[in-house]
């Protein structure tokens, strides 16, 4: 049997290494081989199977200190339903008109099924699931089908689609990773899976021709990637790998909540950068204080029509009360460049990056940036909300939004609709001549925040994305350091906050660095906060000598000189 | 009878855990309790029913209460339709 590799959308993060458990339920055969009875008899053995399989709902419901909150929330509904008058009619309905028990109950949840279907709500309709599980439960009773166990441990289970109670009876201690072939990646089956914690992928593409029980498969949830039967040198790899990993993380979950204090006792705030507000959730339990950057063009490039107002409004809300008091640093459209946005139907432009984008097209056109702005200063009374310009190069600009963010209080006053006045105003340094003149910038506005991305591209005049020069692509490079050196400087002058949003934030070298600098927040993406938080707690703030990094002659040098901190 | 029309508020629309509240708090008295969406009809008894209105947020729907506590029964739905089932 040779190697196969499959791609898969990463749902849960991680390399899990085991063998396959196929999961096909075969109804078919047992349905096929059923013996039907007269009427009162199907009756019978439909209330017999019901009985049963609400037995089984309470004996997993009797372990529910096993078992997450949402678990118990889904098994609960499972319980209500499989008592549902309505759904006990039609399946004694059909049963009435002799229909054997199983072809009863299938009836019953097709019709349900054509229900839920016609609902124009992908949330609601997806929830025609718990139905076909209870359905699915009963059958199993009448059909003799043993209830589903793990075999062994290690297992990586496949399957088209899990059903939920399936799911939340798996346990953690045999289950490695799961992998599905359906694509949703809001269904209660990776809901639980997410809870669980198991290394879950979807969409992939799995047909049992391919692969069976028992095949040796490596999981990397981080690429995206499934290896089935790889060959021996790989499969070493990946069990170092993953043992190493999974130490690491378990030891750096259990320390995510702790405070980033480093040795000296200087606390850094660890923020996260989130796309959307299902983000939160991760970001919370990986112990990020609130959000340095929330990328809202996600937004503005999910439809080919603008979000307004309310939907802007609900979705930074969210973000807003999920930080539970922490500030969330919003960040206003930032589309162009690289990041195409179909409702705004944008010309194609030959330099993107030196064009027509963020802050150029919002103040281009005040009604899109004003109802952004309104939806932010909404939001901000549901929680802590700071506002972060991107792309700005000139004063008039910063000044110029200012503006419109009155105009937007004095017309949100007007209307009488609630907003907070306390609405930070900050800017995202990432070209070069904001940095340049950020001791002019830093008296008008809040904080700053550093993204490296576009500053190391600007300042160094590099396209990362083009093969040739993307070696000359390096935030350590000392013109680098001097900007940020610049940068943070002049706003702790001014006296203002500064924080870094880009890939520099959240790579441990650059630490000892930007703790000598004082920075007071970095964000990043969650999954890297642990690791800097736990960094950053074994470290003094005066480990690297500022004056000595700044005479460095080149990046190799500041590598070199940064590696001998750590 | 008692009857009122709400516009649902909450993200979710009545989605499980509502539906299984109405459910709860329907099966505990003696009133019939009716829930219409368009020409959809439910009996609030029922979970099953109640979903497959497919309430998302922002449906216009009918509450009727009728029976002998349809006052104490109205009263308290009403609170959960106005407050859309105090969740966001």
């Amino acid at each position: 049997m040779r190697r196969l590799q499959k791609a898969g959308n990463v749902v849960v993060e991680g390399i899990a290494i085991g063998k396959i458990q196929l999961l096909n339920a075969d109804y078919e055969t047992g349905m096929n081989s059923y013996q039907a009875g007269g009427v009162e008899e199907e009756k019978e053995r439909y209330q017999n199977a019901h009985v049963l399989a609400k037995n089984d709902l309470m004996e997993l419901l009797n372990h529910r200190e096993e078992l997450s909150e949402s678990e118990v929330e889904i098994l609960e509904a499972h319980q209500m339903l499989i008592d549902d008058f309505s759904f006990e009619d039609a399946i004694l309905g059909y049963l009435e008109q002799k229909l054997s028990a199983p072809s009863a109950v299938l009836k019953a949840v097709a019709d349900f099924k054509a229900m839920f279907e016609e609902i124009d709500d992908e949330y609601l309709r997806e929830r025609q699931k718990d139905i076909i599980d209870v359905g699915n439960r009963i059958l199993r009773k009448l059909l003799n089908m043993k209830e589903f166990s793990i075999e062994g441990e290690q297992v990586v289970l496949c399957a088209k689609d899990i059903e939920p109670s399936i799911m939340a009876g798996l346990s953690e201690k045999q289950v490695k990773a799961i992998l599905l072939g359906s694509g949703s990646k809001t269904s209660h089956t990776v809901i639980i899976a997410k809870a669980k914690g198991f290394v879950t992928m979807v969409g992939v593409d799995l047909s049992p021709d391919e692969v069976k029980d028992g095949d040796d498969v490596v999981v990397d949830a981080l690429k995206g990637i499934i290896l089935i039967k790889p060959d021996k040198k790989e499969l070493e790899e990946y069990k170092v790998l993953a043992k190493q990993q999974e130490e690491e993380h378990r030891y750096l979950m259990e320390r995510a909540q702790l405070p980033a204090r480093s040795k000296d006792g200087k606390e850094i705030l660890v923020a996260a950068n989130i796309s959307n507000p299902q983000d939160m959730e991760k970001a919370v339990a990986y112990g990020c204080q609130g959000v340095g950057l929330y990328r809202t063009e996600f937004l503005f490039m999910e439809s080919s029509q603008l979000p307004d107002e309310e939907r802007q409004f609900e979705a930074y809300k969210s973000v807003a009360k999920q930080a539970d008091g922490n500030l969330c640093v919003i960040r206003t459209l930032d589309i162009g460049g690289d990041k195409h946005c179909e409702a705004l139907q944008l010309e194609q432009e030959e330099n993107p990056f030196l064009g027509f984008r963020a802050i150029r097209i919002c103040l281009q056109d005040r009604a899109l940036f004003k109802t952004q702005i309104k939806a932010v200063l909404r939001a901000g009374s549901h929680g802590k909300i700071g506002i972060m310009i991107p792309m700005v190069t000139m004063l008039s600009e910063i000044l110029n939004t200012k503006e419109l963010i009155e105009e937007a209080k004095q017309e949100l006053k007007a209307e009488n609709i609630p907003f907070s006045s306390e609405v930070q105003v900050g800017i995202m340094i990432e070209t070069p001549a904001s940095a340049i003149m950020a001791p002019i910038f830093a008296k008008h506005v809040d904080f700053f925040s550093i993204g490296t991305n576009d500053l190391v591209q600007y300042t160094l005049a590099v396209d990362r994305g083009n093969q040739k020069v993307s070696y000359l692509y390096d935030y350590f490079n000392p013109a680098v350091l001097h900007s940020i050196y610049r940068i943070v400087t002049s706003a702790h002058e001014a006296g203002i906050w500064a924080g870094m949003c880009g890939e520099m934030a959240g790579d441990r070298l650059a630490l000892p660095f930007l703790l000598a600098l004082g920075v007071d927040e970095l964000s990043m993406s969650a999954s890297q906060a642990p690791m800097i938080k736990e960094q950053i707690r074994n470290m003094d703030c005066d480990s690297c000598d500022l004056e000595k990094i700044l005479q460095l002659k080149d990046t190799q040098e500041v590598r070199t000189y940064l590696k001998n901190l750590l | 009878m008692k009857s009122a029309t709400y516009v649902i508020k909450n993200k979710m629309g009545v989605h499980a855990r509502p539906a299984a509240d109405i459910a709860k708090l329907v099966g505990k008295h003696k009133s019939d309790v009716t829930l219409e969406v368009g020409s959809k009809k439910a009996n609030a008894k029922s979970v099953l029913m109640v979903t497959t209105l497919g309430a998302k947020k922002g449906t216009e729907v009918t509450l009727s209460v009728s029976g002998e506590d349809e006052e104490e029964v109205f009263a308290q739905l009403d609170d959960m339709f106005q407050n859309g089932f105090y969740e966001e």
